[in-house]
């Protein structure tokens, strides 16, 4: 059992570095297809009328003169010593820029998260409670996940807090105040999402068999609701948190943009507005890492959370 | 006598009042696209005016008679350039949706029902890809091939393609190890007849699922780059082109972003009461 | 609250109903329609009125729909969401519970009555150790400090029988097998002494094995004067634990009385058909439906054949020799009286009485439709689980062979490997004398139609998208017609129409067999054919193979878990545990004379239909 745990777990982490490996190898030579000479982008794109040493200067440094499986060999080397270039347009190490950026983006990240997981696991067990509110409240949620983008809703927030009412600042400040409503933009779709399937959840639970036994013993209403049925609606939000957790970071982009908030999301949209391809690279990787250890994270609780799955697994593997 | 026992004691929603009423929201949906169409078809049967035409003079009126949406920077209507983004913003978000459905139904069936290997293979890219969440896998086009309507739209189909995917490999699965398609294997039905009568009908009707829930959210995804700068650029009268133009006024002319963003958020709204009720409708 | 059989005598009256009546809403009227009473749907249960007594046992018994399982939640207050409940009386421990508060209600549940609920597998909360899910009951009831009532769910669990209770209260209901997780649930519902114990359908989805012993327990339980209430629609199970009997149909009282009265000299029709309709004990051939002389007819009432009859039986599928089918007792009586059990065989040797001295093994050069020769399968890899293991079994034309074993025992996998569905690890299987598997598919193919398939669940072996015309002609292939068809297995060309999802449990399983007879097989693969359906449908799909049989001469591999339906059915019989066959011979001979240890078990854990005297039922 211990054996064949440690050999799933490693099997993960190895899928995992594939994963990293693939991504890494793909962006690569995806960005090769940019047309033009990339020399010239770094110095400024086509109008800048580089002189021929600067040229040649900026090919050496970035090994553009050699053949591409050299650069990729070389790409490759860096890479793994945790180097990922400069940057063309900051000039910079790519790693010291996302060294700089990556808090702000990660705290505005868990708090969303944080924050969408509470609404959603609220909803998902007030609005089964029965009576018309809840009800439309609980089929709303979908709607609200799929059809409110963050950039009309940052809009809305901005009108209602900072232009209307005064409470919070409209650009992200240094304090607290100011990423609530970041935060807030971020976590509801997610929380619209992340309620949706809770709430499915909570409902076939509150079906289940054991919560009529649980009843049959004598357990009220918040017991059931207690004691059973909410580890069950937790249960999809943990499995999702991995996927919750880029869709933030993507999110990111355009709230951080919105609301003038250093970090992640806006260097990536300042580099490829710019096209600055160890920045892209850079950034994009690191959210590929990110996003490859929650996955892996969360599917490890999920396991220990829930023993069925382990099961399922098994007989999925006897099926197939 | 006869007493009435009061023990219920637990009442639940699923398909009781949340479905009630969703059942008026589906014909308020049903509406509102009917509406979008004649926007997109025939945009001057609902507003007769230029939505390019230009008059200084009355620059940044708020919402009122004459103006229901407002005026923007230039002094254009809002309401007719909203009404007349219906036809761009609806064609962005199909174009996008059927690239991302085309692709993921390349990848989904051929993962499904091309053996072991190429399942392996394709599964492995899925991983891949979904290692870029959200936008970022549009960014990453844009980042190659540069901002613009054409790119965005493509951006938004391949960025949505692998989710795609992973559902219709998955659905045609077990479409194919169903019971059904084992009893068509004992009646001694060829591999051909089966996946023709079998296999790809019922894997491919929850398709048109997707495809209408996708159109929503391709619109959102596709105003999303427009709004950062990346897609179809002012003074076009595509709505995610309005908000990136209006921004900059946001705190004195809130009108600029509102109404085009409520029209997506409608629209998006709409695609997706739709699609869920039909996929509720579904059998089993 | 604690100890009810201290403080209950035995006979006292625990439950009183008089005038029970539950019914469902008045549909979906309008928005957050609570039901009122001027919306309230049809009556599910219908003046129902009973009492169960400390130390006695009352079975409840009906089909599905009967409206048994409402009647039992109806006592505790949880008939479930939009239900309206009234009665003229309805008492536990003699204090009326009519307009009781909810607080009431929850004293009651699990304090004075327990409720072990529908489905065992899956009523404990599976992310929670059995010990907490005890314990709740505990909590909810006692005064017991959580060391003492970690203490007494030790104790219970020791009770019901529980191995190694102290580590077990640990673990998860997923951890343990089916007849522990059913110890477990009856050891929650009685945690808080509790004096009457309402069990539904408690061995339902248990093994024969484990059900025996999970009725010892209930047994047990009721010795020590707890009150029972058992609801089922097994009249075996009945017969072996009920002191009283109430036969419900369509939400009524159909017949009441001890169990000796109403299953040994049964009023009621209803009562004396579901009675027939037990396939255990009754001998090979003589119909379920409508014994009484007349021999098995197809749709359950006796229906001419057309002229045509002889010509649509594939000459090779008729064996060589003699008539198809071996004589048969046609006289009810002969297989009625005769019980079950072991000791009895000679009254029985009858319907397979060629087939006793030839071993069920293939190469005697019979008429073997199906030859499996040392099969076997391992599933998952180096080191898996052997599924199958060296199982070899012929089946004659025209004849039954009965494969029966509990669940894991690889019989489905039998079934999986016979059809070619499953590739062998080793071992092969002959179709009509030629090699079938191993082999590729494109070389089965052409074959395919001397073998068809039944299965458990029917509806999901349909697609979905298709009408039962399209699915029979497209078995059919041009080689007749639907109707036809639909005729033979007792159906009106009405359904031809309809998607199965239309359908019932019945008529879906005889579209099923209508579609696996279209191609004209020799032989049908059944596996489970009838387990998912209640008695009386049971009882006509077991007369309609039997018809068919006759009629087509058509062999069946027929598998199931049911001891009494593979008795009923088979001329030979093969037991399989572990993946292995562990005996198998001419069915009468095994059933008389069982040979190995583990069929012996098996056939002393059959519940068998019997009143107390152990005598004979006669009506």
């Amino acid at each position: 059992m211990g054996l064949r745990r440690a050999g799933r777990i490693g099997l993960r982490v190895l899928g995992g570095v594939f994963v990293l490996w693939a991504a890494a190898t793909l962006t690569f030579f995806g960005l090769r297809l940019i047309p033009g000479d990339p020399a010239q982008a770094i110095l400024g794109g086509p109008g800048s009328q580089a002189s021929a040493e600067a040229l040649a200067a900026v090919r050496a440094e970035y090994g553009l003169d050699q053949s591409i499986w050299a650069q990729y060999g070389l790409y490759f080397s860096r890479l793994l010593g945790g180097d990922l270039g400069s940057s063309y347009s900051l000039r910079t190490p790519v790693s010291e820029v996302i060294g700089a950026q990556i808090g702000g983006t990660l705290l505005l990240a868990v708090l969303a998260l944080a924050v969408a997981w509470a609404i959603a696991l609220g909803l998902a067990v007030w609005s089964t409670r029965g009576g018309r509110v809840a009800g439309v409240v609980g089929s709303g949620l979908e709607i609200v996940a799929a059809a409110v983008p963050h950039f009309w809703l940052a809009t809305v927030l901005v009108l209602i807090f900072s232009t209307t009412l005064r409470w919070l600042p409209a650009v992200s400040t240094q304090g607290p105040e100011g990423l609530v409503l970041p935060v807030l933009t971020l976590a509801l779709p997610l929380a619209g999402f992340l309620g949706q399937v809770m709430r499915e959840s909570v409902l076939d639970a509150l079906d289940a068999p054991f919560v009529l036994s649980a009843r049959a013993r004598g357990e009220g209403e918040s017991g059931v609701r207690w004691r059973h049925v909410l580890r069950h609606g937790a249960l999809p939000g943990i499995a999702l948190s991995g996927w919750a957790f880029g869709w933030l970071i993507s999110g990111a982009v355009v709230v951080e943009t919105i609301f003038a908030r250093p970090g992640l999301g806006r260097t990536l949209l300042n580099a490829v507005q710019l096209r600055d391809v160890p920045l892209v690279i850079g950034v994009v990787l690191v959210v590929a890492l990110g996003y490859v250890i929650m996955t892996v994270l969360t599917d490890a609780v999920s396991r220990v959370a829930d023993p069925r799955l382990a099961v399922r697994e098994r007989e999925q593997e006897r099926v197939s | 006598m006869t007493a009435l026992i009061g023990a219920e004691a637990d009442v639940r929603a699923r398909g009781g009042d949340g479905g009630r009423m969703l059942g008026a929201a589906q014909w308020v949906a049903i509406a509102f696209l009917g509406l979008l169409l004649v926007a997109a078809v025939a945009p001057w049967l609902l507003a007769p005016g230029d939505p390019l035409a230009i008059d200084p003079g009355e620059a940044f009126l708020a919402p009122q008679w004459g103006h229901p949406f407002g005026t923007d920077e230039s002094g254009r209507d809002i309401y007719t350039r909203v009404v007349h983004g219906a036809a761009p913003s609806l064609v962005i978000g199909v174009a996008a949706t059927a690239i991302g459905i085309a692709l993921a139904l390349v990848l989904g069936l051929a993962a499904a029902l091309g053996g072991r290997i190429v399942d392996f293979g394709v599964s492995r890219l899925l991983e891949v890809l979904f290692a870029f969440p959200g936008l970022l896998l549009a960014l990453l086009v844009i980042t190659v091939y540069g901002p613009g309507v054409v790119t965005s739209t493509i951006a938004v189909g391949l960025a949505t393609a692998p989710g795609y995917a992973r559902i219709i490999r998955s659905q045609t699965r077990s479409v194919a190890a169903s019971p059904y398609v084992e009893a068509a294997v004992v009646l001694g039905r060829s591999r051909t007849r089966i996946l023709s009568r079998h296999i790809l009908p019922n894997a491919v009707v929850p398709v048109f699922v997707l495809v209408t829930l996708g159109v929503g959210q391709a619109i959102v995804w596709a105003a999303a780059l427009s709004y950062l700068g990346l897609g179809a650029e002012p003074p076009a009268a595509e709505w995610g082109a309005m908000l990136f133009a209006g921004k900059n006024y946001l705190a004195t002319a809130w009108w600029l972003t509102f109404f085009p963003g409520l029209a997506i958020v409608l629209s998006a709204a709409a695609t997706t009461v739709l699609g869920r009720a039909l996929q509720r409708r579904r059998p089993q | 609250m604690s100890g009810g059989d201290e403080t209950t005598g035995v006979g006292e009256v625990l439950v009183r109903v008089e005038g029970l009546r539950v019914g469902f809403g008045g549909g979906r009227s309008g928005f957050g329609a609570r039901s009122r009473a001027s919306e309230r749907g049809p009556a599910v249960v219908d003046g129902v009125s009973f009492e169960v007594r400390a130390g006695r046992s009352l079975a409840i018994v009906g089909e599905s729909g009967s409206g048994k399982s409402v009647t039992a939640r109806a006592l505790v207050g949880l008939v479930g969401p939009g239900s309206w409940v009234t009665a003229d009386a309805l008492e536990v421990d003699g204090i009326s519970m009519l307009g009781a508060s909810a607080a009431a209600w929850r004293r009651v549940r699990g304090g004075r009555i327990g409720l072990v609920v529908q489905d065992a597998l899956v009523s404990l909360d599976p992310l929670r150790p059995i010990g907490r899910e005890i314990a709740d009951a505990l909590r909810l009831h006692t005064t017991l400090s959580e060391a003492g009532r970690r203490a007494r769910v030790e104790e219970l669990l020791e009770s019901v029988g529980m191995p190694e209770p102290r580590s077990r209260m640990r673990q998860r209901s997923g951890e343990l097998s089916g007849g522990l997780r059913q110890r477990a649930l009856i050891a929650s519902a009685l945690a808080a002494s509790p004096a009457l114990l309402i069990a539904d359908e408690p061995t339902t989805a248990l093994d024969s094995t484990v059900q025996a012993q999970i009725l010892g327990l209930f047994e047990t339980i009721k010795a020590r004067g707890t009150g029972l209430l058992f609801i089922s629609h097994d009249l075996a199970v009945v017969s072996r634990i009920a002191d009283d009997v109430l036969v419900m149909r369509g939400g009524r009282v159909v017949e009441a009385g001890t169990v000796e009265a109403v299953l040994g000299d049964p009023r009621s029709s209803y009562t004396k058909a579901l009675l027939r309709a037990v396939p255990a004990g009754v001998a090979r051939g003589v119909s379920l439906v409508a014994r009484g002389g007349s021999r098995v007819a197809r749709g359950g009432s006796p229906v001419a054949r057309g002229g045509s009859s002889g010509v649509d039986i594939p000459s090779e599928s008729r064996p060589a020799s003699a008539s198809p089918t071996p004589a048969r007792p046609t006289s009810a009586s002969e297989g009625m009286s005769t019980p079950l059990l072991p000791g009895s065989g000679e009254a029985r040797v009858t319907s397979a009485s060629e087939g006793m001295s030839t071993p069920l093994l293939p190469g005697s050069g019979e008429a073997w439709v199906l030859e499996v020769a040392g099969v076997s399968k391992t599933f998952g890899g180096l080191g898996g689980r052997k599924a199958v293991d060296g199982v070899s079994l012929g089946v004659r034309a025209g004849t039954t062979v009965g494969l029966v074993g509990e669940s894991g025992s690889g019989k489905t996998t039998v079934a999986r490997i016979v059809l070619g569905l499953t590739a062998p690890d080793e071992g092969s299987v002959r179709l009509g004398g030629e090699a079938w598997v191993p082999g590729r598919e494109r070389d089965r193919r052409a074959r395919r139609a001397s073998l068809g398939a039944v299965y458990q669940d029917a509806l999901s072996s349909f697609d979905p998208r298709l009408t039962v015309q399209q699915i029979l002609s497209d078995a059919l292939r041009g080689q007749g017609s639907v109707e036809g068809l639909l005729e033979e297995v007792g159906l009106e060309a009405r359904v031809a129409s309809a998607r199965p999802l239309q359908l019932s449990g019945g008529q879906r399983q005889r579209v099923s067999i209508a579609r696996a007879l279209a191609p004209q097989p020799s032989v049908i693969v059944l596996d489970e054919p009838v387990s998912a359906l209640d008695v009386s449908i049971q009882a006509q799909i077991l007369d309609l193979l039997d018809a068919l049989q006759r009629e087509r001469g058509v062999a069946y591999l027929f598998i199931s878990h049911d001891l009494g339906v593979v008795q009923h059915m088979s001329d030979e019989l093969a037991v399989m545990k572990d993946g292995r066959i562990v005996e198998q011979g001419p069915a009468a001979s095994v059933f008389a004379a069982p040979s190995h240890a583990y069929t012996r078990a098996l056939l002393a854990a059959a519940p068998v239909l019997r009143t107390r005297e152990g005598g004979a039922l006669a009506w």
